[in-house]
């Protein structure tokens, strides 16, 4: 009868793509205690992750959709171009509601929380390895009614309204980023920031600037996307943040 | 021959708390602080109610507060710590690192900040220079 796997096979490798380094240590902890996988490497940067898979040829990517300045969901785009046979799974502190099908439609096998227990990563991780993708319950339930209903059903977050390139904005001036610096990492013109930034105040009905980076700096730290008053933050209005110009 | 030395007693290691409701991050500061010979975790907790109830039980020498909490605002928490009385300093850990949150955490009565963005020898800095009674990370900003 032939075995399952052959004894003393070798462990299934993984890059880790995070910009915080005590994440890169948790998730290098979490992995290497299990005797099948192990970590090629962990890299904080969009470069390093290119110069990673080129040097280690891992079986599975996961990327942190937050890199900092750089963008998760631009490199799992980048790396299913340039690397069509290496595998990424999507990590985030957002709720999945937001990114979750962005990240499936870039191309990751799946998507998973970072607050998530260690047993619904280390599945996840396995069923990536394994070619399949993960998702949540929740998600699969909300994709089945979607195509049952035959048109796009409300997910209830603000942020679904928003494209990739504007949450991405999004994301930078809550880092507290100027539209101009803004401009640089994209590498577009002010302009054209200066209009992603209108489309983003029309979709999520915010009127001031103030209001639009007080809302952004609070998503991305909470990766919450509701209203500060009915959660009652009660954060003052920020004073530093230099916001749309 | 020489004689061989007694071995010293090694100092005890101070007792930190992690109090984070991120799994991975709990566990990622664990590995970087329980390598360390001075340092060790002695109790962690996923949210301020654990964590107040840790801080009675095991009486750590600090208190590493994650401040980006699902549930409750983390400035609170690093209050209500503040208030014990014979409390352990606090270190705030924030994915933001923007001034008003550094003067909102120091304000709340944290003895230190550090970003989670900034490399693990920064962190163990902090720690150590919270534990000497030391502030750390208020650059004025």
């Amino acid at each position: 009868m032939p075995s399952a796997e052959p004894a003393g096979s070798a462990p299934k490798t993984l890059l880790i793509v995070d910009d915080h380094p005590i994440l890169r240590l948790g998730l290098t902890a979490l992995i290497e205690s299990e005797s099948d996988l192990a970590v090629d490497a962990a890299v904080g940067t969009r470069a390093g992750a290119f110069e990673a898979i080129s040097k280690h040829q891992p079986d599975l990517v996961i990327v942190d959709l937050a890199l900092g300045d750089e963008d998760g969901l631009d490199l799992v785009k980048e790396i299913k171009a340039r690397h069509p046979k290496v595998p990424s799974l999507v990590l985030s502190m957002h709720d999945e509601a937001v990114y979750a099908e962005r990240a499936l439609s870039a191309g990751a096998l799946g998507y998973v929380a970072k607050h998530e227990l260690d047993q619904t990563l280390l599945c996840a991780i396995r069923r990536a390895l394994a070619g399949e993708r993960y998702m949540s319950e929740a998600l699969q339930r909300r994709l089945a009614e979607r195509y049952v209903g035959g048109r796009t059903l409300e997910t209830g977050s603000p942020m679904d309204a928003l494209s990739d390139r504007e949450l991405q904005v999004f994301r930078l001036i809550g880092q507290g980023r100027t539209t101009r610096q803004i401009a640089g990492t994209l590498a577009r013109s002010v302009k054209t920031v200066e209009s992603h930034i209108e489309h983003i105040k029309n979709k999520l009905g915010i009127v001031s600037s103030a209001e639009l980076a007080q809302r952004a700096t609070r998503w991305v730290e909470t990766g919450r996307a509701g209203y500060p008053a009915l959660l009652g933050w009660g954060f003052p209005p920020p004073q530093k943040f230099p916001g749309p110009r | 021959m020489s004689r061989k030395r007694m071995p010293q007693t090694a100092p005890a290691r101070r007792r930190i708390l992690i109090i984070d409701d991120h799994p991975l991050v709990r566990r990622g500061l664990k590995a970087l602080i329980n390598a360390e010979p001075d340092l060790i975790v002695c109790a962690e907790a996923a949210n301020p109610r654990d964590g107040l109830e840790a801080i009675a039980d095991a009486r750590p020498d600090l208190a590493v507060v994650g401040l980006s909490f699902r549930d409750g605002d983390g400035f609170d928490l690093v209050r209500a710590i503040c208030a014990v009385e014979d409390g352990p300093p606090v270190l705030a850990l924030t994915t933001h690192d923007a001034p008003l949150y550094v003067r909102r955490a120091l304000a709340a009565g944290a003895s230190g900040y550090v970003a989670k963005r900034e490399p693990n020898e920064t962190l163990l800095a902090a720690i150590r220079s919270v534990l000497r009674g030391e502030t750390f990370g208020a650059r004025g900003g």
